[in-house]
């Protein structure tokens, strides 16, 4: 499959199930962040032949002969899209998390979507800001005092991460390839209530992949925590 | 999400290109319902953009929306202007739960066929008499009106292997005024009551359609604008108290007050002269 993610030819094949946020990040596109996974969160929002989508629910071979667009490539010939300015003049984000995809969605609003934010907005979902500083980018509002080399205090001076996050450069948690690194599902019992007797570990064990099964058997008798000040608990 | 158990994507062209349906099969139109939730039991997605259907047409006898017609798409239509009920598109899209930019991908037939009771689409097209074009495996179809193609919360007259294709809505209907009413328990959200009025310009006929606060649509149709007290007692009669839906989003007991508020809102909108 052909297609273009900002400005990239690229010709690879999605796997038959997969939605195009797993493919662009497998590519290395992770400006395009893994939320909500089900179409609420709006962190995947990405544009596609310049309508923005959100990619965790679009089929990836869709993007077949299409353009994508990513936070990655918002900024054109070296200069940051509008949005891209506003959001880190307002400091439009806290965590960051949920920026690309805010700025990506903010960057495509009309008119009539600016004046009902509310509803333009209820796409993208902000953990931190409480949306005001959002509202504020959106709106052309500045909130950071730049102060010209000045002492920053008493100031309010920008986050230091600001750039990285509004170009999607900042690496969180899911955004770092370790080789090799095993992960771990956690299985619930389906049971509510249950007392368990016993876990056989067979079939899990013959799961194609599977490196390890462990049960309440192999938690130790003196347990340990990292929570307050790492002792140990009796 | 990524659907992990999918094998196989088949994008048929024409018709007699979908080889025969098995277990384990989907219709993809936008994708956005069957991408959000894991699908452990599909194996193969039948990929509908490929017939290339045309999304709108407008015609003299009315509107045919293609299964394929994505919301934006329905929403940026310009409709013939003696199309009084044109408003109303704008104000089901609006009723989605969903994003704007779920509208770029969404498709109509797609919110038909999840036959949720606050299924916007489902409003729209019930409210203005439309009928649905069904393809039969055997290569056949049928019609079914969208307010009989909904049966229930997640339930319709599809068979297995049969496609919605289209959904006309006739001119007659496209040419009455409207009145539209929605409420949910957040602001911008999940419709809990969704009532859509009409009136005939010629005969006076009045309808009103009950979707979202019932598990299924409810129409109800009168020769003319009926009296306060007939409204009441048709919609008495005719919504039994299992009718209204019950969930989350809403308490039953809430959702048939609303509908007998926005019922009688309605009959005195439609009552007045245009």
């Amino acid at each position: 499959m052909s297609f273009v993610v900002n400005g990239t030819h690229h010709a690879a094949r999605p796997r038959p199930g997969q939605c195009l946020r797993t493919f662009l990040r497998q590519l290395g596109w992770f400006g395009v962040k893994k939320g909500c996974d089900s179409g609420d969160c709006g962190a995947c929002t990405v544009l596609l032949n310049g309508e923005p989508v959100h990619s965790c629910l679009l089929p990836a071979f869709r993007a077949e002969d299409r353009e994508v667009t990513t936070i990655e490539g918002l900024a054109a010939n070296g200069e940051l899209h509008p949005m891209q300015r506003a959001f880190l003049q307002a400091q439009g984000y806290q965590c960051g998390f949920c920026t690309p995809g805010m700025i990506m969605t903010a960057a495509s609003l009309n008119q009539s979507h600016r004046q009902d934010l509310a509803f333009a907005l209820k796409g993208n979902l902000c953990r931190c800001t409480g949306y005001r500083a959002i509202e504020d980018a959106i709106r052309g509002v500045g909130d950071v005092d730049a102060g010209d080399g000045a002492a920053p205090c008493g100031r309010n001076v920008p986050a230091p991460a600001g750039p990285a996050v509004v170009t999607g450069q900042q690496r969180y948690t899911l955004d770092i390839v370790v080789e090799g690194l095993a992960h771990m599902k956690l299985v619930r019992s389906p049971h509510a209530h249950a007392r368990i007797m016993a876990i056989h570990k067979e079939a899990a064990l013959a799961v194609p992949g599977v490196c390890a099964v462990f049960t309440y058997e192999d938690a130790p008798a003196r347990r340990f925590s990292t929570a307050g000040t790492g002792a140990s608990i009796c | 999400m990524d659907l992990n158990t999918i094998t196989e994507i088949a994008r048929p062209r024409r018709r007699t290109d979908v080889a025969g349906w098995r277990s384990g099969d989907a219709w993809l139109a936008g994708g956005t319902w069957l991408f959000s939730e894991p699908q452990p039991k599909l194996a193969r997605l039948i990929d509908l953009t490929g017939f290339g259907w045309q999304r709108i047409e407008i015609t003299a006898h009315g509107l045919e929306i293609a299964a394929t017609c994505t919301i934006a798409e329905l929403d940026a239509t310009t409709l013939p202007r003696n199309w009084a009920a044109a408003p109303l598109f704008n104000q089901c899209c609006r009723a989605f739960l969903a994003s704007f930019k779920i509208w770029n991908m969404a498709t109509v037939g797609g919110n038909i066929c999840m036959s949720l009771p606050a299924g916007p689409m489902i409003a729209l097209t019930a409210a203005l008499d439309g009928l649905c074009t069904v393809w039969t495996p055997a290569g056949g179809e049928r019609q079914v009106a969208v307010a009989d193609f909904v049966t229930g919360p997640q339930r319709n007259a599809l068979l297995p292997g049969e496609l919605l294709r289209s959904i006309g809505l006739p001119a007659s209907a496209l040419m009455r005024r409207t009145a539209f009413r929605q409420i949910s328990l957040t602001p911008l959200g999940r419709s809990a009551a969704l009532l859509i009025g009409t009136r005939c310009p010629r005969s006076g006929g009045f309808a009103v359609t009950v979707t979202a606060a019932t598990s299924r649509p409810i129409r109800l149709a009168f020769p003319a604008v009926p009296e306060p007290e007939v409204l009441r007692a048709r919609i008495e009669a005719e919504i039994p108290g299992t009718l209204y839906y019950n969930d989350v989003h809403g308490a039953p007991a809430w959702r048939r007050h609303m509908t007998f508020h926005f019922a009688e809102e309605i009959r005195r909108e439609l009552a007045e002269a245009s």
